[in-house]
């Protein structure tokens, strides 16, 4: 089910009135009617591949309380590895198996021998790379002892299949997630005001935003070789909107509808093209998996603790690890080893930590250093996108040597000046509610009402309006 | 909670009536405003889905205007046939296309299948029906709403850029270059395909009905007629129910078959449609047909016919 669509508009309500009304004298049976719904959410997809949610999560569950129990070291390492293995091996199989198999006979024809691929035909469960790590965070906390495993299998099950977080995040811990499944949940108006406002913000990210980026965006990308540098430039810049407003679009509607039923989901994004060097970009875009990553691949390997060639080492390994985990292709290979690139000075000269506050905070106005570094830090991402759009790395740098030839001097044949202009009054939006959790948070708050619900109004026509060519979210791919 | 709610509520409730009433307002303005002018001189029209489409080149047939277009079924051609009459009185004949594929059930997804809807009910809704507003809602609930949202968004667009001309919406002559029936009777052979031949759209007959009805009631000629199809179309193996229905239903309606029209493999796209060459030896032999007076003949299947075999 989309977040998008009008089934979700109508599942949203009913499952509201259920769990408020209905279930709302038993903290169980409140768990179970979020189980029950959210299963139906995934199910609506495709329910075939519930059996892989449900096998996942009976498998963590059961190594949790086993290592819990288990004092031989041995055994706990080993029932580590049995929630890495399933986990891992799901995400390897479904999501791995042919680029591995089409990468092998390509290296085997690189050196004369020509083989041909065994390739199935497989069909990508939805959300499995972020399911997948939302377990696998469990055993590994209960692992490292951060955490102690649950028995309330109802709650545990419910946790890893939340549904407004299930197919594209944030990924949440067990340690922040889960705990929450025990609590009893009182309704509080102004967090339920406060996600509507949210929810309402992410559709407009996504459907106004996003998604008429995305025509643009399409256009240019799928046929570049038409086009001027300029053009190609503004391409570009159309996908790095799309993406934003689709992926952050996604994670505001998840948080807005989580706080409709009393839970908080981590921030996932906090305005990353405000971001004045590549270093603070990573702190701001996609944080859910930026510290996933973080605490459980890049500190384990050392992280920034040894020496020069081990941070090297270790950058580079998160990077390229973070973009094969968006995608079985080289392109998102690519597309993490320019990040670390970008990333690496940083660390090398320390830098990496310059830019830990909000830019130009309790001010309108950046000043002009700031403006030229956010500038930079965006151009970068816009150029790394392209890597992250393109069919193969070949388009990629067939679309990026045409940008940086003479014709990006020239007038953009593509013009779209309605698209500009929404552009431009969305980044003003977002700089404007910049020090809040998402950019409408306190937007006219202290205004009168009907001013208040004029905008709300403008914004939800503007959803209604555009939501008729409907695109899913990009995210859902990985 | 009852706070929420009533807030929540009285917020959907403003927002119902506001995207309601810019509905009925942008519809009012583009029925009042909307031109589905044609050249002055058109005396015959053709209607239909993609067969005509390809068949019709009406840049080689006198006073004639090709309206086929792909994908369309009759639920929406009854709309857009009604406003080229009303706007055309100068129009004496229409042809509309009635084929084996027509009648087959698979042709309702054409009404109401998401990628259908979202492309026709922007286009044509503001001119429907009460009931067929109805029909979709009830057979793709989200697909209307979709759709809904999207004719809005296209009326408002349309007011204000002051475009209310209709007619480049309603199809017309489409030029094939493809040939590529080798592949598809090669494929044919390979797996042999099947489809239902008893199964029927009774939508598809109700609105080709209330088509017919209209014409008849704005004394205008109508002939129904079957485009060119290869001799190993999937489809042609409807032919006794199609002939039922055509006995049964429309015996009184003038019938103009051209399935048979002699024709050899390079000169149809795929097994269902002409391509530009089929399409303008057919367009210059239909030109001729016509001057030759078919529309007065007594036994117009007689008349083809015969000039049919004399091509042979």
């Amino acid at each position: 089910m989309l977040f998008n669509s009008v089934e979700f508009a109508i599942f949203l309500p009913i499952v509201f009135i259920l769990y408020w009304f209905v279930f709302s004298k038993h903290l169980k049976a409140q768990n179970f009617l979020l189980l029950v719904v959210s299963y139906l959410f995934y199910g609506w997809w495709d329910w075939r591949f519930l059996s892989l949610i449900i096998f996942s999560s009976f498998v963590d569950y059961g190594v949790g309380i086993a290592m819990h129990n288990s004092s031989h070291k041995t055994r706990r390492k080993l029932l580590l590895w049995v929630s890495i293995c399933v986990n891992l091996g799901f995400l390897g199989f479904f999501k791995y198996f042919n680029f591995f198999a089409e990468s092998f006979a390509e290296a085997f024809t690189l050196m004369g021998a020509s083989i041909d691929p065994f390739t199935l035909n497989i069909v990508l469960p939805v959300g499995i790379s972020f399911y997948t790590f939302q377990t696998l965070s469990y055993s590994i906390d209960i692992y490292k002892g951060k955490l102690k495993p649950t028995t309330d299998i109802v709650a545990f099950f419910a946790f890893v299949s939340f549904f407004p977080q299930l197919v594209a995040g944030p990924i949440e811990r067990a340690t922040n997630l889960l705990p929450q499944f025990y609590r009893h949940r009182i309704f509080k108006y102004n967090d339920a005001v406060d996600g509507m406002r949210q929810i309402l913000w992410g559709l407009f990210k996504k459907v106004v935003v996003a998604d008429n980026c995305a025509e643009y965006a399409n256009m240019i990308f799928n046929n570049y070789g038409d086009y001027s540098g300029s053009t190609l430039f503004l391409g570009g810049i159309f996908f790095a909107f799309q993406i934003y407003g689709d992926f952050s679009g996604y994670s505001d509607i998840a948080i807005g509808t989580s706080r409709l039923f009393g839970f908080r989901l981590m921030k996932n994004f906090a305005f990353p093209y405000f971001s004045r060097d590549i270093a603070e970009f990573w702190r701001r875009w996609h944080i859910s998996l930026s510290t996933w990553f973080r605490d459980y691949l890049y500190i384990p390997l050392g992280g920034s603790k040894g020496g020069r060639n081990m941070r090297i080492r270790n950058t580079f390994i998160i990077f390229i690890v973070s973009g094969f985990w968006h995608g079985a292709n080289w392109t998102f290979i690519v597309w993490g080893a320019l990040n670390a690139i970008y990333f690496l000075p940083l660390l090398l000269f320390n830098k990496n930590r310059n830019n830990l506050g909000i830019v130009a905070e309790g001010k309108y106005l950046p000043s002009f250093r700031e403006v030229w570094s956010m500038s930079i830090t965006f151009g970068l991402t816009v150029i790394a996108w392209i890597f992250f759009r393109a069919a193969n790395v070949g388009e990629a740098l067939g679309y990026i040597s045409e940008i940086f030839s003479l014709s990006l001097f020239s007038m953009p044949e593509v013009r779209p000046s309605n698209l500009l202009l929404l552009i431009a009054v969305f980044v003003l939006i977002e700089w404007l509610g910049r020090e809040r959790e998402y950019a409408i948070e306190q937007l006219l708050l202290s205004k009168p009402k009907l001013l208040r619900w004029s905008f709300y109004l403008i914004l939800i026509l503007f959803v209604f309006l555009f939501q008729g060519k409907q695109q899913t979210f990009i995210y859902f791919q990985f | 909670m009852k706070r929420f709610i009533i807030q929540t509520a009285g917020f959907v409730g403003v927002f119902f009536v506001l995207a309601l009433s810019l509905f009925f307002m942008t519809n009012n303005v583009i029925q009042n405003k909307a031109t589905f002018k044609i050249k002055e001189d058109t005396q015959y029209v053709v209607f239909g889905h993609s067969h005509p489409e390809c068949a019709y080149n009406d840049s080689l047939i006198q006073d004639f205007q090709n309206f086929g277009n792909s994908g369309e079924s009759y639920f929406y051609t009854q709309t857009k046939l009604q406003q080229v009459l009303r706007q055309n009185p100068k129009i004496e004949t229409v042809f509309i296309e009635f084929t084996n594929n027509q009648i087959a059930e698979g042709r309702n997804e054409w009404i109401w299948s998401d990628k259908h809807i979202t492309n026709r009910y922007p286009t044509f809704e503001a001119f429907m029906e009460k009931g067929d507003h109805f029909l979709l809602l009830k057979n793709n609930f989200s697909g209307f709403v979709n759709s809904f949202s999207l004719s809005i968004k296209n009326n408002i667009g349309r007011i204000i850029s002051g475009d209310y001309n209709f007619t480049p919406k309603l199809g017309g002559y489409l030029y094939l270059e493809k040939n590529k029936v080798d592949s598809f009777l090669m494929a044919q052979e390979k797996s042999p395909a099947t489809i239902s031949t008893q199964n029927i759209s009774t939508l598809s007959i109700k609105y080709l009905e209330k088509m017919v009805a209209y014409c008849q009631s704005q004394n205008k000629k109508v002939v129904l007629l079957r485009s060119p199809q290869h001799s190993k179309c999937l489809a042609l193996k409807n032919e006794a129910k199609f002939r039922e229905i055509l006995e049964t239903k429309f015996s009184d309606i003038p019938f103009l078959d051209f399935n048979e029209f002699p024709t050899t493999n390079a000169e149809f796209a795929d097994l269902e449609h002409l391509n530009h060459k089929g399409a303008k030896r057919f367009s210059i032999w239909f030109n001729s047909l016509m001057q030759q007076g078919v529309m007065d003949a007594e036994d117009k299947q007689a008349f083809i016919n015969t000039r049919m075999t004399a091509i042979n």
